[in-house]
């Protein structure tokens, strides 16, 4: 077993190829843009929300304060 | 930047031949180390300088080592289970041995201890490639590890053991 074990020895210690650490600063960047994107929908998003909700609180203020009292009361019985 | 290109510079050998250890091939061992190094320039702001910074990479390239392993391991059995290119799919985990650092002349042998080393146990593959490939002390692997130097030995006997009993097979 230990001879065996003994041509684990004969393995070499090699140096990994130039151009990793181009791919490894390249996957850095993709990581940051895609952080970014992600970023940018997310705001992008928000301010839609936020502008359904104060467009819907502003037409529910204008049917409170200036379309009820136009409409008569026969007028809601019957329609 | 410059700092990212001194610990990439510092390192890029222990984690490449490291991965070497544990896949045995080249393109596979050039993955984990990207991974890893993305991993360490992500990590770098909360790493609390517990322990030194080449054990902390130490135990990244083993996780990403054994985690790359088990994906590969997984889509094997998906491609096996399915039934596709069944015969395409090698048992062998070391079909693809592709290591830069074996000499042709020992290849055969070499690829015959890493198959019985591969069968071991995550902790006793480890143990195994880390005192015997990477020439590490007890002490160096208790640390990486995160066990006690008896802890090591103990591991380290009964990997012995279990690899003599395979190759006895």
């Amino acid at each position: 077993m230990k001879d065996k074990l003994e041509i684990l020895n004969t393995i070499k210690r090699v140096t990994p190829p130039d151009y990793l650490f181009g791919k490894i600063l390249g996957r850095i960047d993709n990581k940051i843009q895609a952080s970014l994107i992600y970023t940018c929908a997310a705001c992008i998003l928000l301010l839609i929300t936020c502008n359904i909700f104060s467009l819907s609180y502003y037409e529910i203020k204008n049917v409170g304060s200036m379309d009820l009292p136009k409409m008569s009361i026969n007028y809601l019985e019957y329609e | 930047m410059d700092d990212i290109k001194d610990i990439y510079d510092k390192h890029k050998n222990l984690v490449y031949n490291l991965a070497l250890s544990y896949t045995a091939n080249k393109e596979d061992a050039e993955e984990i180390t990207q991974d890893v190094f993305v991993s360490v320039f992500k990590k770098m702001s909360i790493f609390r300088h517990e322990s030194k910074i080449e054990t902390w990479i130490y135990r990244i390239t083993i996780n990403k080592s054994l985690d790359y392993l088990k994906a590969k391991k997984r889509i094997k059995r998906k491609f096996m289970h399915k039934g596709v290119a069944i015969d395409q799919v090698d048992q062998s985990e070391f079909a693809d041995f592709n290591h830069p650092g074996v000499v042709f002349e020992n290849k055969e042998k070499i690829l015959e201890i890493y198959g019985f080393i591969n069968s071991l146990s995550e902790d006793h593959r480890t143990v195994i490639i880390l005192l015997k490939i990477e020439k590490k002390t007890y002490s160096d692997v208790a640390k990486i590890m995160k066990i006690s130097i008896g802890a090591v030995e103990s591991l380290f006997n009964r990997a012995k053991n279990k690899l003599d009993a395979l190759i006895r097979k």
